[in-house]
């Protein structure tokens, strides 16, 4: 059979077992080992099959992504979240929109710290979701704004998908990082114009709150000292070029855990409890990276990647326009799979066409993350959106789509500034060089 | 059968220990890396090759603890919808599956493994330490997937008797 048949149909195969149930890194091991020893031979799939998965565990760049998700779990159960709700509420409080205002900061803050969408979502959202109830906010309001809110967490730096991407495509992880810098700002600074724009448009659906006082705003901010400090110390060591990803990611574990203890937030049972889920979120999105990296192999040898840019090459469209096909495409698929998923599955395939095309993998990273974000907080799968419906158990999932709405049509306003104006995000990696 | 529920307690506990030492060695070898680096110059002896092989432990039993907790990236969308009754016999199909793509790594792990510890000077670079061990390691990790898989479909297989 022709390679590049044999790949739609592996392709085909992995949506159709994880349709079935089938977790997806298992998918991506069998079909990746099927159509590899189909295309060339088994043995050779066997050897695929012993060296990647021992390649990856036993590689110390890999282990950035255990020690950023320690660090979320850390400040997660040490009760960051609330000083930092607290924070943004003393400054943003009293305007129309406040609280909601007041969330997106607090989760784009948490965000400066946890590699995790769902992490930040739910730290900020178990603490601002009764607040906003209390302020009487509207429900579709109050529990969009977490599950967006939650979103910044995987754009602005450490992002577990920026590392993913990193390590599948071979880009500069630290560069990832500071390209997510400038669009999370920005991002953030939208959503919030947005609520206060809507707020003031229609004041009965986000109220606003007590003025506070300077000395309150003091108060809070200084609750939050260490986590803001560990940021600086984290993301600037990155930036200057004082730590690697795994270095800055161990250094923000430590200091979480030593500021903690300090401020008597973290529990032993808190401490343990942070390191069990660092372990099995770990466990989760290994077993997903050693399935898309037996995968890689497979797609490499159906040339499907190749292929695939030869025929746009063919069809002669313009560059942009291929963008925008590509974030079509992703944010269809986001509405069926989820996000990790559609990044292992869909990287493999369009980024030798993105780079073919002459654009720049950091860019392109960025725009990945950007519509992933999208596709965790639309329906059908939206994850965020799982999430905050547990937490607000009161309201109706099509209530918190609902209020998803405006800011997905911010998301997509952010994406379409993105390819028009890429600097945007390359502005601070080109910096670096 | 209480037998091996109590083995399966062990296992756990044993994964949870193995797991979280390998998590803190990582975590504190790196911070003393550092340390040592930028405040005295000299960085510890063999540092990223020593955090590697804890990355090894952490890993091959951090998946095994996240199947035991069922955990696992799983779409649910379409399956959430059908009957309980078919639902079960999907989770046996992907349970079966899985133990199938976990044998495929215990053997692929054990050729890799072997050829290791076959190999002359198939060594870290610093410390001379032997590969092959490490890579048994993960053999032994994926054994423990395949053993809570064995369990999860056992469970399953009892219920839809049951019923």
């Amino acid at each position: 059979m022709n390679p590049i048949i044999t790949g739609i149909i592996g392709i085909g195969v992995i949506l159709l077992l994880m349709a079935c149930g089938l977790p997806i890194g298992i998918a991506m091991i069998l079909v990746g080992f099927a159509g590899f020893a189909y295309l060339v031979n088994v043995t050779a799939a066997l050897n695929i099959i012993g060296t990647v998965p021992y390649g990856i565990i036993s590689n110390y760049d890999w282990l950035v992504l255990p020690l950023f998700l320690f660090v979320a779990s850390i400040f997660f159960f040490a009760g960051l979240g609330r000083s930092l709700f607290r924070l943004a509420h003393n400054f943003f409080g009293r305007l129309p929109g406040g609280l909601a205002m007041a969330t997106i900061g607090a989760c784009a803050i948490f965000a400066a710290i946890s590699a995790s969408s769902i992490a930040t979502a739910v730290t900020i959202g178990t603490i601002a979701i009764p607040e906003m109830k209390r302020y009487k906010y509207e429900d579709a309001l109050a529990t969009a704004c977490i599950a967006a809110g939650g979103t910044l967490g995987i754009l602005i730096p450490p992002s577990g998908i920026f590392i993913i991407y990193g390590i599948i495509t071979e880009t500069s992880i630290v560069k990832l990082f500071v390209a997510g810098i400038i669009p999370g700002i920005i991002l953030s600074l939208m959503f919030i114009c947005m609520i206060y724009i809507r707020a003031r448009l229609n004041p009965t659906m986000a109220p606003p709150g007590l003025r506070t006082s300077l000395r309150e705003k003091l108060v809070a901010t200084g609750e939050c000292a260490e986590a803001i400090l560990l940021i600086a110390v984290v993301l600037g060591g990155l930036i200057i070029g004082w730590f690697t990803p795994t270095e800055a990611a161990a250094i923000g574990a430590f200091g979480a855990i030593v500021t903690s203890l300090i401020r008597r937030r973290l529990s032993w049972q808190g401490f343990k409890d942070a390191i069990l889920d660092a372990v099995r979120n770990t466990g989760m999105i290994f077993l997903c990276l050693i399935g898309a990296l037996i995968l890689n192999g497979f797609i490499a040898v159906s040339t499907i990647p190749m292929e695939l840019a030869s025929l746009v090459t063919s069809f002669g469209l313009p560059p942009p326009l291929v963008m925008g096909l590509i974030v079509v495409v992703y944010l269809i698929l986001g509405c069926f799979i989820d996000t990790m998923s559609m990044i292992l599955l869909t990287i493999p395939v369009f980024f030798p066409l993105v780079k073919g095309l002459g654009y720049d993998p950091i860019w392109f990273g960025v725009i990945v993350v950007l519509v992933t974000e999208m596709a965790m907080i639309t329906p059908p799968v939206g994850m965020n959106v799982w999430v905050i419906s547990g937490i607000a158990k009161n309201v109706p999932m099509e209530v918190i789509f609902k209020g998803i709405v405006p800011f997905v049509l911010v998301e997509i306003a952010f994406v379409i500034l993105l390819i028009v104006f890429p600097r945007i995000a390359l502005f601070l990696p080109e910096l670096l060089k | 059968m209480v037998f091996w529920s109590k083995s399966g307690q062990l296992i756990t506990k044993l994964m949870i220990v193995v797991t979280s030492v390998a998590l803190l060695i990582t975590m504190v070898m790196v911070v003393l890396n550092v340390g040592g680096r930028g405040l005295f110059g000299s960085p510890i002896l063999a540092a990223v090759e020593i955090v590697g092989l804890a990355g090894v432990f952490l890993i091959s039993f951090a998946i095994g603890f996240t199947e035991k907790e069922r955990s696992h990236i799983v779409v649910r969308m379409l399956l959430s919808r059908l009957p309980k009754r078919i639902q079960s016999l999907f989770a046996i199909f992907t349970f079966f599956l899985s133990l199938c793509a976990v044998a495929l790594l215990v053997w692929g792990g054990f050729l890799e493994g072997w050829e290791l510890a076959t190999t002359p000077g198939a060594t870290t670079y610093v410390l001379h330490l032997e590969r092959a061990p490490f890579a048994f390691v993960w053999v032994a990790g994926c054994i423990v997937i395949g053993g809570f898989l064995l369990h999860h479909l056992l469970e399953v297989l009892v219920e839809v008797r049951k019923k």
